[in-house]
């Protein structure tokens, strides 16, 4: 079993308060859809209450210029939840400037029930 | 454990009995996201309806002389003249069962600001509201039917998820969630004479909650079990490094496939609409 861990802080010192950092086994994902014109939901089941569910918003770029990016969002998602990797993989840390390809930091955020 | 993720667009349908005019004008039943995946972008009478994401093709329910605009000259489906005449004159006006009438003139309808209704001006001199006439309107009867068609993804206020976006809904699931297909009574035909169906997919509830999301699936009459063994091909594919997409409608207008089970890439389930259930 793998994990995924989001972080929207963007300094460690600032971390300490709901709604920033979220850590989740991969197989918890409970799909993804397109959020609004510029980003994308994540959705996984609450750590907190299993009978709910989590949003990590990650946004992309403007969609005048660059409307299938919530595909490409949604397929880079996909590849890292599946990938090959021991312990936990990092979707996106705006601490540490990681990020998916098509993603957009500013504005990426962690939302917990 | 890898998953495999199943993706769909969407594409908005509504098939719809016709309306016989009343003051010139007939309003349809309102489209909105929930019940046919497409909130008609609104259109004032000056609008080239080719400009819009979506067409609006009535099929003729029974024979009718003097009802069609003579703009519209040639059968939607099959291309063929409307060179059938029911009476003396030579125009192209007279309506019988099945021809196809695409309603390709700015002046044929309109579409209220932002609520989902259409309304159809008559092919006489007056045309209502509307502003239809002789050439663009089209009086239509209660046997016909009409049907809106998404034809590219929407960008349009209201087709969004939320309030104040634009683009039609996308949705991806993990097939882990996938909880079954459910076959729905659909008992309409698509205006070049396909017998649909309806099939639903549900899945686990995005929100964690205990109901399900449902994609519907307006498609080819017969198609269920071969909608399933797509599933369960789509399931077994091995794919885990994108999601595999069951059906894409692009905002260019491109449409993307998953075939049956032989995961072939056409459309071999016959897919006319596919919309998450709001």
């Amino acid at each position: 079993m793998n994990y995924i861990i989001a972080n929207d802080q963007g300094t460690l010192t600032s971390l300490g308060a709901a709604d920033q950092t979220v850590m989740f086994p991969s197989n918890m994902i409970l799909g993804m859809d397109v959020a609004e014109d510029t980003g994308i939901n994540l959705f996984v089941v609450s750590p907190l209450d299993t009978n709910d569910g989590d949003a990590l918003l990650l946004k992309h770029a403007n969609t005048n210029t660059a409307k299938l990016d919530h595909r490409k969002l949604i397929d880079e998602c996909v590849s890292l939840i599946n990938g090959d990797y021991n312990g936990a993989a990092v979707l996106f840390d705006a601490a540490n400037d990681v990020k998916l390809p098509t993603q957009v930091l500013t504005g990426s955020t962690v939302t917990q029930d | 454990m890898k998953n495999t993720y199943i993706y769909f667009g969407t594409k908005g349908y509504v098939n719809t009995p016709g309306v016989a005019p009343s003051s010139n004008i007939a309003a349809l039943a309102t489209t909105t996201i929930a019940n046919s995946g497409l909130l008609t972008v609104t259109k004032a009478n000056t609008v080239v309806p080719n400009t819009l994401p979506y067409r609006v093709v009535i099929v003729g329910g029974d024979q009718v002389d003097n009802v069609r605009g003579t703009d519209y000259t040639n059968d939607f489906v099959t291309g063929a003249l409307f060179n059938v005449d029911g009476d003396s004159d030579i125009n192209q006006d007279d309506k019988f069962v099945g021809q196809a009438t695409e309603l390709t003139s700015a002046k044929a309808f309109i579409s209220g600001n932002g609520d989902g209704v259409i309304t159809i001006g008559d092919n006489t001199a007056t045309g209502g509201t509307v502003g239809s006439d002789a050439a663009s309107g089209f009086t239509m009867t209660t046997a016909d039917t009409v049907i809106i068609e998404q034809t590219k993804r929407a960008d349009e206020v209201g087709n969004g998820p939320t309030a104040g976006t634009t683009l039609s809904v996308a949705c991806c699931y993990p097939m882990s969630s996938f909880v079954g297909a459910n076959p729905i009574a659909y008992g309409k035909t698509h205006y070049d004479g396909t017998v649909l169906d309806q099939t639903n997919l549900h899945f686990v509830k995005r929100d964690g909650t205990s109901a399900t999301d449902e994609i519907i699936l307006i498609h080819k009459a017969g198609k269920y079990p071969e909608i399933v063994k797509a599933m369960e091909a789509i399931k077994n594919s091995g794919v885990y490094n994108r999601a595999i997409t069951f059906y894409d409608l692009d905002v260019d207008g491109n449409e993307t496939f998953i075939g049956g089970a032989s995961l072939s890439g056409n459309n071999d389930l016959g897919i006319v609409g596919c919309f998450r259930k709001a």
